[in-house]
C-alpha cells in the first residue's frame, strides 16, 4: 500500500505491478469485495469528546469511574478531595506498574477481567475529557522508589480540536501529543494512586462541590460500606464476600472546602428486621444473582428520611445499575407499595450479564432475560413473606384495636345511648366475625386471642339485651356480675375485679396440714371422718344496693363450691378464687360457666371420697 | 523547582516551631494556617501536632510555560496533602497579595476562614499567617511610582485590616533584594521623630546608614516598626520576636520576622507594650552550618546580654546559643 502523511491511497493491483487507487481497484475487481485498511488516521480526535460527553454527561459520573478504578485496585479507603478548582481522588490500592499505567491510555481495550473487575471498557479515563483541562495520574506500587505519572492535557487537545475544523487530527496522534509519562522519586514505602483533574470550570466545580448531591450520588453508584453501628453489617458483607466475586466495599471520605470532612456509609436504618438473603438461580440452577433484603418491623414504609432506599437494586459489584423503582414491578401486592417496606439489593454474579456503558441498565441478551425472570421469581416470594408480615400484621393490629375497644365499652356502656348502642352492637358483630379469621395470622398467644374472641362475642350479647331490654336499668357494670355485700360499685372497673362475698376462713382444725394460707385439700377430720366444712362465718349474699340491680346471678361461685365440698381455703386463696371466678365469668357464658362449676363440684367430691376411702385402708 | 535551604528548615523547626507551639497553648486550641507551604507543604507538616485548619495559596501564572509550572507545584502540593492524611486544607490560587487585596481567589474562592457579604469586606480569623515570600518587601513599578502604592506593602496592610479583631501570629520572610530601599531609609528617619531618646535616635541612625552589605540590618529595623505601626491602627498590641537573617536557596539572603498580634479591643488605635526602643533595640539573629548564633555585628547600642529575649526557646537551644556566644 502507498501512504501519504499515513492515509492509505493505493494498492497494488492484481498482478503487482501498479499501484491502484480505491477506485481503479474497484474498476479492476468489477463486482467483487475489496479490502481498504481501516487506519489510526481514520479515527477523528473529535470522538473522544463525543464519548465522554455522551456516556458521562454528568460529572458525577466521572467521580464514579475514578473510584472504580479504585475499587479495582482493591483499595479499602478512597478519599475524594474538592478544592479550589480541582478534584484529587486517593486511594490506598496497589497502584500501577509502568505497563499498567501504560493501558491505562488505551482506548476502548482492557485487560481487566470482567469477573474480578468492575471497569473494563477501556474507556472510563477518559470520562473527565469534557470538564477539566488536566488529568493527572500519579500511582506508586509497593516496594518501588519511583511513583510514575500520566498527564492527559485534555484542554489543549480541545483547543486544537477546535481550531482544526477543518481537518482534524487522529485520535491517536491527539492522544499522542497531549499525553506524557513521567516519574519521581518517591523513597517512602506506600502504594497509592492520585487521581487529579486540574482546572475545572466554576460550573462543573460548583456541580460537583454540592456536598449533599455528591453523598447521595456516591451512596447509590459506589460500593460503600455499611455504617459500622448497622446491626447486620457483619452478616452481609461476609455473605456477599462469600458470593459474590470482586466484592469490595470500602469506605468513602469527602473532603471539601467549606463542610468539615465526612466518611460516607450506607445509614442505619431503624426497625429493620433481620435480613432474608440467597443465591437467585435459573432452573437449572445456575447461580445469576446474590440478594440481601430487609423489611420494616414496624410493617410500615420506610421512613421519609430513607425514602431513597426504599426497595431493591441492582448491583454488579457494589456498581448501582438503574434504580430502585425498576424492581418494583415484582411486588405485585397492593400495586406495589409493600415494596416500599423493604431495602435491599441485587449483586449480579452472571458475567454474561453486562451493564451498559450508561449503567442505567444490561445490555440485551438471552442472560439478561434469565436473569430478570429468576429474580422476578425470588422477588415475588419475597413479596409473598412481606405480605404475610403484613397480615400478620394487621392481625395482631387488629387483636389489638378489638381489645381497646372492648375496655372502651364496657367502661362506658352503661352511659351509651340507644344509637352507641346500636353502633357499637354492629361493630361488635364484625368484630366477631372477623377475629376468628384473623386468629391464625396473629402472633398473639392461641389463648390470649381465644379469649378475646370470646370477650367480643359476651360483650356483643350483652349490648343486644340492653337494645332488647332498653328499660331495664342497666346500671350493672358487666364486669361486676354481683353484688358484693356493701361495696356496690356503680361504676365499670377497667378490668373484671368483682367483689365477691367473703369467705372466712373455718376454725382452726387439729390438722397441721391446713395452714390460713393455703388451700388445704383435705377437709378436717373428726373421729377418722373429714366432715364437711360448714359455710361458717360466710357473709350470704348481700341483698344488692337499690339503685343496682344484678342482671345475672350465677348459682354459686368457685369459692363456695371450694367451700361445700369441705375445704379449707384461707384468706388469700378466697381472694385468688373470686378473681378467677369474675374472669371465668366475663369470657364465658352463663351456660359454659355454670357446666364448669358443675364440673369442678363432682371433681372436688371425686377427690373428697377418694381421700376417706384410703384413710380406711 | 524551589527547593529549600538547609538554614531554613532550621528556621522553621528550631525558632518557628517553639512560638508556634506558645501561641497555640495560649489560644487554646489547634492553628488555623494561611500562608504559602510550597510544593512540599513542608511548614505545614513540620508545624502539623499544633494546626487546625489550613489554607494555602499558590500562584497560577498564566504564560504557558509558567503556567505548567504552576500546575506542577499544584500537582505536588495536592499529592502531599493526600498522602499525609489532611482532611483539613484548602488551595487558593493566584498571587497571595491579590487574595488578600481581593478577597478571593483567581477562580473566585474565598478563604475558608473569612467571613463577610463582599470580598472587598471579608473579614480574615486566621490564627496563623506565613508570608514565606521569596522575592523582598517591594518593587518599585511605573505605577507604584505614581500612585505610591507598592503591593506587598499594600498587601500587609490589607491582611491586617481583614484580620482585626482576631489575635494571630504573623510569620514573615523577606528577601533583602527589593526596590524600595530609599523608602527604608525616609521611613527610619521618619521613625527618629518618635523616639524617646536620643539612645533610641542613635540606633535608628545607625541603621539608616547601613552600607552596601548590610541590607538585612535595614530592613531588620524597619519591618517591624512598620508592621507595628499599621497593627496598632487595625487595633493590635504588636510584639516583635528578635529578627533572624540567613542565608536561603541559591545564596539570597533572607530576613525572617515573627509578629504575635494581639487583638487591644479599641475604638481607636491600639499602642502596644513592646516601646520603639525595645524593638530597634532587639538582636538580629543568625543561622550558620544549621545552628542558630548572634552575630558580632548589631547596631552599636546593642546589649549582648539578652538572654531574656530568647526565653521562648528550648533549653537546649538556648544553651547551645549561649555556647557559642
Amino acid at each position: 500500500m502507498t501512504k501519504i502523511r499515513g492515509k492509505v491511497t493505493s494498492k497494488p493491483s492484481k498482478d503487482g505491478a501498479t499501484q491502484l487507487t480505491l477506485e481503479q481497484l474497484l474498476d479492476e475487481q468489477p463486482n467483487q469485495p475489496v479490502e481498504w485498511e481501516f487506519e489510526a488516521e481514520d479515527i477523528g480526535g473529535g470522538l473522544i469528546g463525543i464519548l465522554s460527553k455522551g456516556l458521562y454527561p454528568d460529572p458525577l459520573d466521572c467521580i464514579r469511574e475514578y473510584v472504580q478504578n479504585s475499587v479495582d485496585a482493591k483499595a479499602k479507603t478512597v478519599t475524594i478531595r474538592i478544592t479550589g478548582n480541582s478534584v484529587a481522588i486517593h486511594d490506598d490500592g496497589v497502584g500501577m506498574s509502568v505497563e499498567k499505567l501504560r493501558q491505562a491510555r488505551q482506548l476502548g481495550l482492557s485487560t481487566k477481567s470482567k469477573a474480578e473487575d468492575v471497569g473494563f471498557r477501556g474507556i472510563g479515563v477518559y470520562s473527565g475529557f469534557d470538564i477539566c483541562n488536566r488529568l493527572l495520574i500519579t500511582t506508586k506500587v509497593a516496594g518501588e522508589a519511583k511513583a510514575r505519572i500520566l498527564e492527559f492535557h485534555f484542554g489543549e487537545m480541545k483547543a486544537q480540536l477546535k481550531a482544526e475544523q477543518a481537518v482534524s487530527i487522529s485520535l491517536p496522534r491527539l492522544i499522542t501529543k497531549y499525553t506524557y509519562f513521567r516519574q519521581e522519586d518517591d523513597q517512602v514505602d506506600r502504594h497509592y494512586t492520585i487521581v487529579q483533574l486540574e482546572e475545572l470550570s466554576s460550573i462543573h466545580i460548583s456541580q460537583l462541590a454540592d456536598h449533599v448531591q455528591l453523598r447521595t450520588y456516591m451512596l447509590h453508584n459506589l460500593p460503600i460500606d455499611f455504617a459500622d453501628n448497622f446491626p447486620y453489617k457483619e452478616q452481609i458483607n461476609s455473605q456477599l464476600e462469600n458470593h459474590v466475586p470482586g466484592y469490595n466495599a470500602i469506605r468513602v471520605k469527602l473532603v471539601t472546602d467549606f463542610a468539615p470532612p465526612e466518611v460516607i456509609v450506607k445509614p442505619n436504618i431503624p426497625n429493620l428486621g433481620e435480613p432474608i438473603m440467597g443465591i437467585i438461580s435459573t432452573t437449572d440452577r445456575k447461580p445469576v444473582a446474590y440478594y440481601w433484603a430487609c423489611y420494616h418491623e414496624k410493617g410500615e414504609v420506610l421512613p421519609e428520611e430513607y425514602k431513597d432506599y426504599r426497595g431493591l437494586v441492582y448491583k454488579v459489584k457494589g456498581f448501582t445499575i438503574g434504580d430502585r423503582e425498576r424492581l418494583r414491578g415484582y411486588f405485585p401486592t397492593a400495586r406495589g407499595t409493600l415494596y416500599y417496606w423493604c431495602t435491599g439489593e441485587v449483586y449480579v454474579i452472571d458475567d454474561n450479564v453486562t451493564p451498559n456503558a450508561a449503567r442505567n441498565d444490561f445490555e440485551v441478551s438471552p442472560e439478561k432475560l434469565q436473569l430478570e425472570t429468576a429474580v422476578a421469581d425470588t422477588l415475588r416470594g419475597l413479596n409473598t413473606k412481606v405480605e404475610r408480615f403484613q397480615e400478620r400484621k394487621n392481625a395482631d393490629k387488629e387483636f389489638e384495636k378489638a381489645r381497646n375497644y372492648l375496655d372502651e365499652v364496657e367502661n362506658k356502656i352503661t352511659t351509651f345511648t340507644p344509637k352507641q348502642c346500636q353502633e357499637a352492637h354492629e361493630f361488635l358483630v364484625k368484630l366477631s366475625i372477623s377475629l376468628p379469621k384473623k386468629q391464625k395470622k396473629t402472633k398473639l398467644d392461641v389463648t390470649i386471642a381465644q379469649e378475646i374472641i370470646r370477650r367480643t362475642e359476651t360483650v356483643r350479647d350483652r349490648v343486644r339485651q340492653i337494645i332488647d331490654h332498653p328499660d331495664k336499668p342497666t346500671t350493672q357494670p358487666i364486669a361486676n356480675r354481683f353484688s358484693p355485700a356493701n361495696t356496690a360499685s356503680p361504676t365499670l372497673s377497667p378490668s373484671p375485679q368483682p367483689a365477691f362475698p367473703s369467705i372466712k376462713p373455718t376454725s382452726a382444725t387439729p390438722s397441721s396440714e391446713s395452714s390460713s394460707d393455703a388451700v388445704s385439700l383435705k377437709p378436717p377430720v373428726q373421729n377418722g371422718i373429714r366432715a364437711v366444712a360448714p359455710m361458717q362465718n360466710s357473709t350470704p349474699l348481700a341483698a344488692p344496693a337499690q339503685d343496682i340491680v344484678p342482671l345475672v346471678q350465677p348459682t354459686k361461685t368457685i369459692a363456695q363450691v371450694f367451700e361445700q365440698s369441705g375445704f379449707d381455703i384461707g384468706e388469700n386463696c378466697t381472694q385468688l378464687l373470686q378473681i378467677i371466678d369474675g374472669t371465668l365469668f366475663s369470657v364465658l357464658t352463663k351456660e359454659m360457666y355454670d357446666r364448669v362449676l358443675s364440673d369442678l363440684e363432682e371433681r372436688l367430691e371425686y377427690e373428697a371420697t377418694g381421700e376417706i376411702e384410703s384413710e380406711d385402708e | 523547582m524551589f527547593e529549600e535551604s538547609p538554614n531554613k528548615v532550621m528556621v522553621r523547626r528550631l525558632w518557628d516551631l517553639p512560638i508556634i507551639q506558645r501561641w497555640s497553648e495560649r489560644l487554646g486550641q489547634p492553628l488555623s494556617y494561611f500562608g504559602l507551604p510550597g510544593p512540599s507543604i513542608s511548614d505545614i507538616l513540620d508545624w502539623r501536632p499544633y494546626l487546625g485548619y489550613c489554607t494555602g495559596i499558590e500562584r497560577l501564572r498564566k504564560e504557558k510555560k509558567q503556567r505548567d509550572e504552576d500546575l506542577e507545584v499544584h500537582r505536588l502540593i495536592h499529592k502531599n496533602v493526600l498522602l499525609s492524611g489532611m482532611d483539613e486544607f484548602q488551595l487558593l490560587l493566584g498571587d497571595i497579595e491579590d487574595i488578600i487585596l481581593n478577597g478571593i481567589d483567581e477562580v473566585r474562592h474565598r478563604p475558608r476562614m473569612s467571613a463577610g457579604d463582599h470580598p472587598l469586606l471579608f473579614s480574615f480569623s486566621y490564627d496563623l499567617v506565613n508570608l514565606d515570600f521569596l522575592g523582598g518587601m517591594g518593587y518599585i513599578t511605573e505605577k507604584a511610582e505614581k500612585t505610591k502604592k507598592v503591593r506587598r506593602t499594600q498587601a500587609l496592610q490589607k491582611l491586617l485590616e481583614r484580620q482585626r479583631g482576631a489575635d494571630f501570629l504573623l510569620i514573615l520572610t523577606l528577601n533583602v533584594r527589593d526596590k524600595i530601599d530609599d523608602e527604608l531609609v525616609r521611613y527610619l528617619e521618619g521613625a527618629q521623630y518618635e523616639a524617646e531618646s536620643e539612645q533610641v535616635r542613635s540606633t535608628l541612625r545607625w541603621y539608616a546608614t547601613c552600607k552596601a552589605g548590610m541590607k538585612e540590618y535595614r530592613l531588620k529595623a524597619t519591618v517591624p516598626l512598620f508592621i507595628q505601626r499599621e497593627g496598632e491602627v487595625c487595633g493590635f498590641d504588636c510584639f516583635c520576636y528578635p529578627p533572624l537573617a540567613y542565608t536561603g536557596s541559591g545564596g539570597a539572603r533572607m530576613v525572617h520576622f515573627v509578629f504575635e498580634l494581639t487583638d487591644a479591643n479599641t475604638i481607636l488605635h491600639a499602642h502596644s507594650r513592646q516601646r520603639i526602643a525595645e524593638v530597634v533595640n532587639l538582636p538580629l539573629m543568625g543561622i550558620k552550618k544549621s545552628s542558630l548564633y548572634l552575630p558580632e555585628k548589631q547596631h552599636p547600642l546593642f546589649n549582648f546580654q539578652c538572654d531574656d529575649l530568647l526565653n521562648f526557646l528550648p533549653e537546649q537551644t538556648r544553651r547551645a546559643l549561649q555556647a557559642a556566644v
